[in-house]
């Protein structure tokens, strides 16, 4: 049954990817849609606890048998419902958005689909490269915008390269494939740090932490239910379901969780700061999700691991409310400055209610997280408090900023946009258990800062376009690695192939070869001074032999 | 077996018929008419089919030749040419024909002296077969030299403007490689007369040992791009504008890849190994500075010729780790890698036929069916899970990581420096600058025709099925 599901997907992708951009896009979009849906039906058929393994042999060479897993069982069940619930939720705002190739972007979340379920069955290493490969090369391709694609493509092959040798180093040290011995490297393997640090540099880029989030701010240009799509349901998650997949390796060192806790929690903190004081309202929803992948990296940082259900509606919750920024957006027409906003709650009263339902969800799966680790549940709490209570506050109290056009059209988004949402809201809390007391404190605490703004004189730095348009990491990067690089390479060129090889030993040898030519010329010239060179030379070599020879 | 032994020397006759029939084909510049061309695809369509027969016979599980064919050349003194093939030479084989046949479709519309063009390729196509299955030292030596004479003479005829001075390096290291090897072998015949694959078990007398086998050494790098002998092969390719003789002149490091692991398929002989340190060290450093030079270049030529190099001198290390177990990989591996850079300099001979002198900036924009392919190749290229380059790159890569670990760090910056200026390159080749958009060219640039877009198609869909399974064909 489970094959016949994915073989279904794999098929709506491919029509999706091979009927005309433009013919019939809602009905192809739709038609994928119901696929996805059909797909959670069916799953949903089976229980929350289902056993199914199938191992097929994929590949038989000399040094390499690699088998296909898909494995479903109550360890992964909810990561594969989240897997389908967003794809889902992103087919269906392609078929009423303003994508303006429906088709290919469907056949693309589709395919995507596919390889992050193949990364989530993975047993073996190499299912797991070539899921998170594939997965990276539709990504690629959904990104329509030259900058962001340079950016992507630069970082997360670098990544891919890392991950690879990271386990060409594992499989050469006889490590075997499977993902369960890696325990086990601890034992046998060398290189324990160079192991263990490269992996996390790895998934760091892939999630885009701190440091390596300039990858996904380049986003901004993207569609935004593109960007959401990227943001939750592609690559930056794909980082995460290696790390969870490979975190026996990080024990090895001493270094990797020190290090990942750093990095968590800068990212945490990067990304509600960038939030805050970023005006494009893209790039804020870009500086959420770090926010959001900090916050899952600081629970495996921090040894309290998320279940797959928590992990599953966090990263649900964090999706809708990215979602939410999206409808704003819509709404008011594309506009993309949250300086330019404002006063919007008269005309969208439906999309604040929704806004609420959303951060209530995201704030009960928060609240529950206390059980695990009580600081890091509240911290996530109060942070998410103070920026989304300013973020809203600024789009729909006080007063315009918005231009006439975007006022005259500003109204609440279809509700073939909003419904989805609201379910998917709902089905969030269905699954969490919600404590009504708490909550009710926090979106008192949360309608308070929405209402006084106490951190509305950050907005001057809207103002600022050094800070808006700032792009460190980038110049960074030229500056220290492309441009000494390039330099250094024009200089090997100039004296290794140009002044040594070409000038020094090819004109050599030829200069050589010149002279012996003209002493043999002069030798076969027919004058006496060349017979008495030839009888002499004649006489050596017979003296030579005479001496030596006998 | 008995019958299907005639077929091994048919893989070296087949070109050769090709050839003759492709000489005499009548050429009529008026319509255009490629006839010659037509009979060089037929020749290498026929050659693919006769391999695929030929791979169904082959048991991949075993090691060593699979089916062996003796010809009686010479009763005094004995020579016997001996032809086998294995599942490691079938693969190069099919990697080379498909990479000519690429270049074949490449010159289509090449109207200068177009029947030599495939005459000589022909040529060279029945030369590399014999090399790939030659199993005697002379057979051997033969076509590892009459490989080189269709190149010489092509670049002779279609070499640009500085034609002269890179057929004198040409001959000048060729000639070196040659007679080194020649020297080595009539040494090792006299010594014993054995198959290719037993050579390594002669052994040589005190200083005689490092001598001979150092002249092997020699002969075999001279054809790779190591330093100092990167060199010409670098001047072909970026001399070169004709996309056959360009795929065809960077085949030719094969050859010296080739040669060292048929030679050495386990080890080197022992007396070389404080010298085979020596050359790891020069051959990561070319690795590094070609790399590094490809990186800061613009021209595409040098960045797919930087490509080649690192990715040749890798295979080659691999080779010459201690161990036969990574032999299929490379063979795997260097199929995807062939097919790759030959169908990715057929879209660059395109594009450059297209816009001549101007800016190449952004002109895939306006091709949509050369752009999606030479992303696609790129990708691949660069070691997306689009070939059999990714498993079996990673499983040549484990190796070297056993081995030495700092080397395979070298090796690694290498590959990441190239494959990151050939992504460099499809975005300058496929974005548009500003300054593009702003003044849009005044010539018309036309696509890859349908066709040819259906079997760069066709090509990528083996390049995906040799990710799937590298022997997919034979299921």
């Amino acid at each position: 049954m489970l094959i016949k599901l994915l073989f279904l997907i794999l098929g709506a992708a491919l029509i999706s990817e091979l009927v005309p951009k433009n013919k019939l896009p809602v009905l192809w979009s739709l038609f994928s849609s119901t696929a996805v849906l059909y797909f959670i039906y069916r799953l949903s058929l089976i229980g929350l606890s289902p056993e199914i393994y199938i191992n097929y042999p994929w590949l038989k060479i000399p040094n390499l048998s690699v088998n296909l897993e898909i494995v479903i069982n109550a360890a992964n069940i909810y990561l594969v419902f989240a897997l389908l619930l967003l794809s889902l939720l992103v087919l269906i705002q392609n078929t009423f958005g303003r994508e303006t190739a429906k088709n290919s972007v469907n056949g693309l979340v589709l395919l995507n689909l596919l390889s992050t379920l193949m990364l989530v069955f993975a047993g073996n290493y190499m299912q797991m490269i070539v899921a998170v490969g594939v997965c990276d090369v539709l990504v690629f391709s959904s990104i329509d915008n030259v900058e962001a694609k340079k950016k992507y493509i630069y970082a997360n092959f670098l990544a891919d390269i890392g991950l690879l040798s990271i386990f060409a180093v594992i499989l050469g040290q006889g490590g075997g494939l499977e993902l369960s011995e890696l325990a086990k490297y601890a034992q046998f393997g060398h290189h324990k740090d160079f192991v263990a640090i490269f992996l996390l540099i790895c998934v760091f880029v892939k999630s885009g932490l701190f440091l390596f989030h300039g990858t996904y701010i380049g986003l901004y240009s993207l569609g935004f239910n593109r960007l959401n799509f990227v943001l939750y349901a592609a690559t930056p998650l794909t980082g995460y379901l290696v790390l969870l997949k490979t975190e026996s390796l990080l024990q090895i060192s001493h270094y990797s969780y020190p290090l990942m806790q750093i990095f968590s929690v800068a990212s945490v903190l990067w990304g509600a700061i960038g939030a805050i004081v970023i005006d494009h309202i893209k790039e804020k929803a870009v500086y959420l999700s770090l926010m959001f992948w900090g916050l899952v990296y600081a629970y495996t940082a921090f040894d309290s691991r998320l279940e797959n259900l928590d992990f599953s509606l966090l990263l649900t919750a964090s999706f809708l409310l990215s979602q939410i920024l999206m409808l704003i957006y819509t709404a008011a027409s594309n506009e993309t400055d949250v300086s330019a906003m404002g006063g919007f709650l008269k005309n969208l009263k439906f999309t604040f209610v929704l806004t609420l339902l959303v951060l209530m969800s995201y704030f009960s799966i928060l609240i529950n997280l206390s059980a695990v680790n009580a600081i890091l549940a509240w911290s996530g709490v109060i942070l998410l408090l103070i920026v989304s209570a300013h973020i809203f506050s600024q789009i729909l109290l006080g007063q315009s900023h918005a231009d006439e056009k975007v006022q005259a059209m500003l109204k609440n988004p279809s509700l073939f946009l909003c419904l989805p949402i609201a379910v998917a809201t709902v089905l969030i809390c269905y699954y969490c258990k919600i404590a009504p007391w708490m909550l009710l404190l926090i979106m008192t605490g949360w309608l308070m800062f929405f209402i006084i703004r106490p951190l509305r004189r950050l907005d001057a730095l809207y103002e600022n376009d050094n800070l808006q348009e700032a792009d460190y990491i980038s110049m960074t990067y030229d500056l220290l690695i492309v441009t000494p690089v390039k330099i250094f390479g024009r200089l090997l060129w100039l004296t290794v192939d140009f002044v040594f090889v070409e000038r020094t030993i090819i004109n050599s040898i030829q200069k050589a070869l010149n002279f012996m030519i003209s002493i043999f010329q002069h030798l076969h010239s027919g004058t006496l001074s060349a017979a008495i060179l030839f009888i002499i030379f004649g006489f050596l070599v017979v003296s030579i032999v005479w001496c030596y020879g006998g | 077996m008995e019958s299907l032994s005639s077929l091994v020397n048919t893989v070296i006759v087949v070109p050769l018929l090709g050839m003759i029939f492709a000489a005499i084909a009548k050429e009529n510049i008026k319509d255009n008419s490629n006839n010659a061309l037509d009979v060089g695809i037929l020749t290498v369509f026929a050659n693919l089919f006769i391999l695929w027969r030929l791979a169904l016979k082959i048991d991949v599980t075993k090691d060593g030749w699979q089916i062996v064919e003796k010809f009686n050349w010479m009763e005094n003194p004995k020579i016997e040419i001996v032809l086998g093939i294995d599942i490691f030479s079938l693969m190069l084989i099919a990697a080379v024909h498909l990479a000519v046949l690429l270049g074949m479709i490449g010159v289509r519309h090449y109207a200068y002296r177009q029947k030599a063009l495939v005459v000589l390729s022909l040529m060279f196509l029945s030369m590399i077969n014999g090399y790939f299955l030659a199993s005697d030292f002379f057979s051997f030596y033969i076509f590892f030299e009459a490989l080189l004479l269709p190149l010489f003479m092509m670049v002779g005829i279609f070499g640009d403007v500085k034609k002269q001075q890179i057929l004198y390096r040409f001959f000048l290291y060729n000639l070196l490689g040659a007679v080194f090897l020649f020297i080595a072998l009539m040494v090792l015949y006299n010594y014993q007369n054995v198959s290719i694959r037993e050579v390594n078990r002669i052994v040589l007398a005190g200083r005689g040992e490092v001598l001979i086998w150092g002249a092997v050494f020699i002969a075999f790098l001279s054809r790779i791009p190591i330093w100092p002998s990167h060199y010409w092969i670098s001047s072909v390719s970026v001399n070169i504008s004709n996309p056959l003789v360009f795929i065809i002149a960077n085949i030719i490091p094969l050859s010296g890849v080739y040669g060292l692991i048929r030679f050495f398929p386990v080890d080197a002989p022992e007396a070389l190994d404080p010298y085979l340190l020596i050359l790891e060290i020069i051959s990561i450093i070319t690795m590094l500075i070609i790399a590094l030079i490809g990186f800061s270049k613009k021209d595409i030529h040098y960045k797919i010729f930087s490509y080649m190099t690192v990715y040749y001198i890798m295979y080659l290390l691999g080779a010459l780790l201690p161990t036969d177990a990574l032999l299929i990989n490379i063979g795997f591996s260097f199929f995807s890698y062939l097919v790759i850079v030959s169908a990715l300099e057929v879209i660059v001979a395109h594009i450059e036929s297209q816009i001549g002198e101007n800016n190449s900036c952004g002109v895939l924009y306006s091709i949509r069916r050369a752009s999606i392919i030479f992303s696609f190749l790129i990708l691949a290229a660069i070691g997306m899970p689009l070939s059999s380059m990714f498993l079996n790159n990673m499983v040549i890569f484990s190796g070297l990581l056993k081995f030495n670990i700092k080397m395979a760090v070298c090796i690694l910056l290498a590959i990441i420096l190239t494959s990151v200026s050939l992504l460099q390159q499809l975005f300058y080749l496929k974005y548009p600058s500003a300054e593009v958009l702003a003044s849009p060219r005044e010539c018309c640039i036309t696509d890859i025709s349908l066709k040819m877009f259906a079997f760069m198609l066709l090509i990528a869909i083996l390049l995906v099925l040799s990710f799937i399974n590298p022997l997919w064909f034979i299921g």
